[in-house]
């Protein structure tokens, strides 16, 4: 005799509303089923109004957490449209707020994490951490959290030596302190027994439910597509994917941070080898045409498509968010799981519901 | 014209190219519908080791077309997406939100329309 | 012991809070705060309006005025950059809470008079 329980729109450690309706047998769950539309506003239907530069403005607010590199996918889509190549000093700049963005999405997670099993205290040496990289993103683009670095043709804004020398004294700052919470969070007992062989998916189980992201790299599947030839700057930089073999909330965590490490890395190698020259192309005309692109968000791959038909607006807008490829894997992670358990289970794939919905 | 591109006649033809990229390791990436001639155009996503592959397959205007959701579970989501934005109706859905899964009774009919 | 060596290390220290309307940080110069317009030189192109994403700019050629919705902008600099007379820049500070929704300033424009062919 199973009960339904609502792991309801409104609970406290979600940070965007999703409704589970959870079937319970005797504390264990048996099966879930995912409500969502709570956040649904509609947004790939602005492409009739606004045209091809605006929809830019649109595209980054879809999400506040991933928003850098959602613009900077929908300029490398558009350009693709127009077959032009940006220069390279415009590509680095990309690569650095990217960068940037993801160090600050990854210390959120580990924080919000924390708080949803009760390390309160560690949610707060998190986020305390965190304030450094939103106050360098603050100082070099002028916003912290919606920055607008990227245009169609190039990067809006450049970089001067004052700001250099900020984000490369913010990187030696961080990196002891993120030593610090890494060791609580690996070597900790109660750390330890609430998270290990919690929400087991096995390596094939991953890579069949079509999951993106750390959620696909917990398990043990070497897939990041900053490693295709899309964006073949990161291949100059010397960047390897952090992978873990057990499929569980453990090694999603750890995942991530070492992710942080491989964040702080690229920046200094792309700071260390940036060119001089043009940030950004002149664009003329309209686009016509069909085009695909992926990158990688800090949840995992985002893909965009876009198409032109010769006038100033674009004909569709189509955007899969690496959110919206995960839910799925919930409902093969959440049998066999205790109540108590759930929420951290939920956490661990990184929902971003407005990202889902758009 | 994208790139890597496969186009597909009949849904039982589309069927069958699905199970055969699935036992051959392909992972299941997108679907994307756009309107094209009174029907619609369904473009379908595949990857495997950072390559794409793409499936096109026109429905025609009133035509049901079959849901991959039996291959490939994560497929649900986004057909049910397309019940909702384009009233479209798959068949064989795994699970079925009938058109509700992002409108409410009382919101506007196939916005993307 | 990871834990509580922080924990320690944070007694020690002094908060790494700032008490808010006591002690306030001065705004950093990049921060883009507000929209600031020099009818000066305005031509009444209208080049603003059309770049302006959210709509927030409005360009009346017969009343002369430039208006901008101060709630509807969302700083993109749009508009600096496509200004040709260069009637507008961006300042640091930020506006107040009880901000007035629209600001409207009249454009001090001299037609000049046509050049006629001198034959």
């Amino acid at each position: 005799m199973t009960t339904v329980i609502p792991f309801g729109p409104q609970h406290p450690v979600l940070p965007e509303p999703v409704s589970l309706k959870l079937e319970i047998d005797n504390d264990v769950v048996v099966g879930a089923l995912p409500s969502l539309g709570y956040v649904h506003r509609g947004l790939e239907k602005f492409i009739d109004t606004k045209d091809y530069n605006q929809t830019m403005y649109i595209c980054e607010r879809i999400c506040g957490i991933c928003s850098a590199l959602h613009g900077i996918t929908y300029c490398m889509s558009v350009e693709k449209l127009f077959n032009v190549e940006v220069p390279e000093r415009a590509q680095y700049l990309r690569v650095i707020n990217g960068e940037l963005n993801r160090l600050h999405s990854h210390l959120l997670w580990l924080g919000l994490f924390a708080d949803g099993f009760g390390f309160e205290s560690l949610f707060y040496e998190c986020w305390k951490y965190r304030e450094g990289v939103l106050d360098v993103l603050e100082r070099t683009t002028g916003n912290r959290v919606i920055h607008s670095m990227s245009k169609v043709g190039g990067a809006a804004k450049d970089l001067t030596k004052e700001h250099i020398d900020l984000i490369l004294k913010m990187l030696d700052t961080l990196e002891p302190q993120v030593k610090n919470i890494d060791k609580v969070f690996v070597n900790n007992y109660t750390v330890k027994k609430r998270l290990v062989g919690l929400g087991v998916m096995s390596k094939q189980l991953a890579y069949e439910a079509g999951t993106a992201g750390p959620t696909l790299r917990g398990s043990g599947n070497a897939i990041d597509v900053r490693e295709t030839a899309d964006w073949d700057i990161y291949k100059d930089l010397g960047f390897k994917p952090a992978v873990e073999k057990d499929g569980d909330c453990y090694a999603r965590t750890k995942v991530r941070i070492n992710e942080i490490y491989e964040s702080i890395k690229l920046i200094r190698n792309a700071i260390s080898k940036l060119p001089n020259g043009d940030i950004a192309i002149p664009i003329k005309g309209f686009p016509t045409g069909e085009a695909i692109m992926r990158t990688e968000q800090p949840r995992g791959e985002v893909v965009y498509y876009v198409k032109g038909n010769g006038t100033k607006n674009l004909e569709r807008l189509k955007i899969r968010t690496p959110t919206f490829a995960n839910i799925p894997s919930l409902l093969l992670m959440l049998p066999g799981v205790k109540l108590a358990d759930v929420p951290i289970v939920v956490l661990t794939i990184d929902p971003c519901i407005s990202c889902t919905e758009r | 014209m994208l790139e890597n591109e496969v186009e597909i006649k009949s849904s039982a033809e589309l069927l069958k190219t699905v199970e055969g990229l699935k036992s051959d390791g392909y992972r299941y990436a997108t679907m994307i519908c756009l309107k094209a001639n009174e029907g619609h155009d369904f473009i379908y996503i595949f990857e495997k080791d950072y390559k794409l592959k793409n499936l096109r397959y026109f429905v025609k205007p009133g035509e049901k077309p079959k849901s991959v959701s039996g291959i490939y579970l994560c497929a649900l989501l986004i057909e049910n997406e397309y019940q909702d934005l384009f009233g479209l109706t798959f068949e064989g859905l795994a699970i079925d939100y009938k058109g509700h899964l992002y409108l409410t009774p009382n919101s506007p009919k196939a916005p993307l329309a | 012991m990871g834990m509580l060596n922080l924990v320690l290390a944070n007694v020690s220290r002094k908060p790494a809070t700032r008490l808010y309307p006591f002690e306030i940080r001065a705004p950093f110069e990049e921060f883009k705060g507000r929209i600031v317009f020099n009818p000066e030189n305005c031509i009444l192109c209208g080049i603003c309006q059309k770049k302006c994403p959210p709509d927030a700019i409005t360009v009346t050629k017969a009343e002369k005025t430039w208006e901008l919705n101060v709630f509807r902008c969302i700083m993109c600099t749009e508009c600096i950059n496509g200004c040709p007379k260069d009637c507008i820049t961006i300042s640091n500070e930020r506006a107040k809470t009880g901000a007035k929704e629209y600001i409207k300033i009249v454009v001090p424009k001299v037609d000049t008079p046509k050049a006629t062919s001198s034959k």
